[in-house]
């Protein structure tokens, strides 16, 4: 069981600067412990060592991409953790693989800060499947 | 004194002549390296307390009484030029309310008025940057100075010109865009994401380019009619397939008419399938038969089935299974024809067909 006085832990993997700081700072203000890394294989090596509580995912990076770093969490993992991908790719066809891959939300960069917060928040209050 | 040419002499010359310049290239490589370097670094501690400043505001996470847009507002010389530069860095990728708060601070700055200027350089570079800036902030303001940049001499400044009214969104550019495409330089593509970017107050100015614009911004504008379902533009679009005067054109306007659906232009689209139109115009109508999904189009694309083409006769097949139950019967009973077994094959394997 979860302890409530914890910050939920969100592990933010993008290999822009911008972003990171953005999220960052606006998930931490909103309450939440966030670790960022700029490649897929930190990221991976992040999620083996402590598994976070959610994970926002950029799709194109480095080393290692989103979806393959996503298929990997979702084929290791026992317990599903929550990820949510954020990529400047905005095709129907890029969404379809996204979600395809075990993603459980997707947002488009440009992004609302704000929304991305309210997403993050939704997503961790529905039950684990 | 004299000297005496020997061919060890000239040999020894060339190579201290090649020596000396490799160093000085080097010599040069390394100086614009460390120029670059120390320019870099010096950026980097003059944006550093304004950085975590502008991250505050982009997140959305201002105090009430502004301190960190003030904080930003205070920049002066150097430093806000290069804010100027990383805050168009941040609009890239925020939007909303904290994105609207930075333009204003570039607004506020003259960074706008600037960009606007800067449009009017005899600089190519300068232009581009100008346009970008008005881009990114969305500037309603510097639609005019994009617009006029869409007939720029230089094919750099009017791809750039593009994007920006695209950004902008404005569709008094629509006409302006169109009218562009006559000059080369400007990719189809992105002409169709700006016309789209400027939502549907578009269609008139699609109607003017499908009548009177240049073969490319008709090409255009039949592409955006058909996504847009502009059911007021079939008629022309009927004109432009049977006049087939450019077949890149006619092939275009043969896809939107599928797309738009009115059940009165098969017949349009069935003579366009004939052997004499060019091979993309035929190609085209028929997967816009398909797209009609009129059973009138059926006995056409059976036809069809058996056309010396193949890429005719397995784009009649596939229209064929789009159609319905009519359709797919007809192609089952014509299954030995390898077109036809081909688009069952592939319709079983998608699921349209058990």
């Amino acid at each position: 069981m979860q302890n409530p006085e914890r910050r939920p832990r969100v592990l933010v993997a993008d290999d822009d600067p911008d972003i990171q700081d953005l999220v960052a700072f606006k998930l931490t203000q909103a309450g939440f412990d966030v670790t960022c890394v700029g490649d897929g294989l930190e990221a991976w090596d992040v999620f083996v060592d402590s598994p976070p509580d959610l994970i926002v995912l950029d799709v194109m990076m480095p080393c290692l991409s989103g979806l393959d770093l996503l298929v990997k969490i979702r084929e290791a993992a026992q317990v599903r953790i929550p990820v949510l991908l954020l990529s400047g790719r905005s095709r129907d066809a890029d969404v379809d693989a996204g979600f395809a891959a075990g993603a459980d939300d997707y947002m488009v960069k440009p992004f609302s800060p704000r929304e991305l917060v309210h997403r993050v928040n939704g997503i961790l209050a529905r039950p684990l499947p | 004194m004299t000297f005496e040419l020997t061919l060890a002499g000239l040999i020894t010359l060339a190579a201290v002549i090649t020596g000396v310049a490799c160093l000085a290239m080097a010599v040069a490589v390394v100086g614009v390296k460390v120029q670059r370097s120390l320019s870099e670094r010096a950026t980097e501690r003059r944006l550093a307390p304004l950085r975590p400043l502008v991250i505050r505001v982009a997140s959305g996470e201002d105090t009430e009484d502004g301190e960190a847009l003030r904080g930003l507002g205070a920049a002066t010389g150097r430093s806000r030029r290069d804010l100027h530069d990383l805050v168009v860095q941040v609009l890239g990728k925020v939007r909303g309310e904290p994105a609207e708060q930075l333009v204003e601070l570039l607004r506020d700055q003259g960074a706008l008025s600037d960009a606007a200027r800067r449009a009017h350089s005899p600089l190519v570079a300068r232009r581009v940057r100008g346009l970008h800036l008005i881009g990114c902030c969305r500037d309603v303001d510097g639609l005019d100075v994009a617009i006029h940049a869409l007939d720029d001499r230089s094919r750099r400044v009017r791809s750039q010109a593009v994007h920006t009214v695209g950004q902008v969104g404005d569709p008094r550019a629509a006409r302006p865009l169109l009218h562009a495409l006559r000059r080369d330089g400007v990719h189809l593509g992105d002409a169709a994401e700006a016309l789209v970017g400027m939502g549907y107050g578009i269609s008139d100015a699609l109607l003017w380019a499908l009548e009177e614009g240049h073969p490319r911004a008709r090409t255009v504008a039949a592409h955006l009619c058909g996504i847009g379902g502009v059911r007021s533009a079939a008629p022309v679009l009927v004109t432009l397939l049977e006049s087939h005067d450019d077949p890149i054109v006619a092939a275009a306007a043969a896809t939107a008419l599928g797309k738009i659906g009115r059940p009165q232009d098969v017949g349009a689209l069935a003579a366009a399938t004939l052997h004499f139109f060019p091979f993309q115009v035929r190609h085209a109508a028929i997967e816009a038969l398909g797209d009609l999904g009129v059973e009138a189009a059926v006995p056409v694309l059976t036809r069809h089935l058996s056309d010396p083409r193949s890429r005719i006769a397995e784009a009649a097949a596939t229209s064929l299974i789009t159609i319905g139950p009519r359709g797919r019967r007809a192609v089952v009973e014509h299954e030995l024809v390898p077109a036809a077994g081909t688009a069952l094959a592939l319709a079983r394997l998608k699921g349209v067909l058990v």
